[in-house]
């Protein structure tokens, strides 16, 4: 159910994971931080999340594995299988640590969720978003982007600027 | 170290909590009235989403009472004090050790008292606190 609605006084907030499931591996694995990283979907079938690395050696999102096989060769790529229960769990502790923030939210999926922020003055919004991002980052381990905006369609749009400038942001 | 699963289904365990203390001698008669149960969930966890049961493989740490299959609660929300105990990464690689400030420098140490086995934080900056350990949990038996 959505209860969160978009108007223009109100600050939503989108808070997104970074590669998600890339980073539940690296949590328990420090090997492989800062090396290009894999996860595949059941049977191995897919791409379904890849590290910044991954992304830069033009490993793309959904691939059929198969076809990336030699890109991962070549560049020494860690690869995962999925592993549901590590990420289901990982989902709800960052769910969890959401809610110190705000009762106000709305899970959008595994990795997403909306905040309700109207309550946060504007010239304070950003700094909020930042200790968001850094309370989720020391509690679960797991880095995020947070967007923040007027609708939920524009947080999002934040939420893609934020996550290339690397810091909260509000449009 | 194995991730154990935790969470997934919170347990409510309780066992009746005596409220007298037991003495490391003699256990006290007195302990034949009952305070309250207890959780074992809610006495061993502050902030459940910051905190992960960790189990130690080795012996590394067996001088500051820390054996081979023990299960650690790591709370990753708080801050570490002087002789905490902490999850880190060293080489690649999460370890237990413990924290020892001196002189305003922070090392790791696996409690041993030799210099050259301590690991000068300052000078890696590439380790990181990765939690702290606030519960050992030891099977005697």
């Amino acid at each position: 159910m959505s209860f969160i609605n978009s108007s223009k006084k109100n600050k939503i907030a989108l808070i997104d994971c970074n590669s998600f499931y890339v980073s539940c591996e690296r949590l328990f694995n420090p090997k492989i931080i800062n090396k290009p990283v894999v996860v595949l979907s059941n049977n191995d079938g897919c791409v379904i999340s890849r590290s910044i690395e991954a992304k830069k050696i033009g490993i793309k999102m959904g691939e059929p594995y198969f076809k990336v096989k030699e890109l991962v060769k070549k560049n020494n790529v860690y690869i995962f299988s999925s592993n549901y229960a590590l990420y289901g769990d990982l989902s709800r502790r960052v769910m969890k640590t959401l809610k110190s923030f705000s009762e106000k939210i709305e899970i959008y999926s595994i990795d997403e969720a909306f905040v309700d922020l109207s309550h946060i003055q504007e010239k304070e919004i950003e700094n909020y978003g930042k200790e968001i991002r850094e309370r989720i980052l020391r509690w679960t381990g797991i880095p995020t982007s947070v967007g923040i905006s007027n609708t939920k369609t524009l947080s999002k749009v934040a939420n893609n600027l934020a996550k290339k400038i690397n810091q909260a942001l509000y449009i | 170290m194995a991730y154990k699963e935790q969470n997934k289904n919170i347990m409510k365990l309780t066992i009746p909590f005596y409220l007298h203390k037991v003495g490391a001698g003699f256990p006290s008669p007195a302990t034949d009235y009952i305070e309250d149960d207890i959780d074992l969930n809610s006495h061993l966890i502050t902030n459940a989403p910051a905190t992960f049961i960790i189990r130690v493989q080795g012996k590394s740490m067996v001088n500051v009472g820390i054996y081979d299959g023990d299960l650690l609660i790591v709370d990753k929300s708080i801050d570490p004090r002087n002789f905490s105990t902490v999850i880190t990464n060293v080489n690649e690689e999460l370890v237990v050790k413990t924290l020892v400030k001196e002189k305003g420098v922070s090392y790791l140490t696996s409690g041993s008292k030799s210099i050259s086995e301590k690991i000068n934080l300052t000078e890696n900056p590439e380790i990181i606190i990765w939690g702290v350990v606030t519960y050992v949990i030891h099977k005697q038996q």
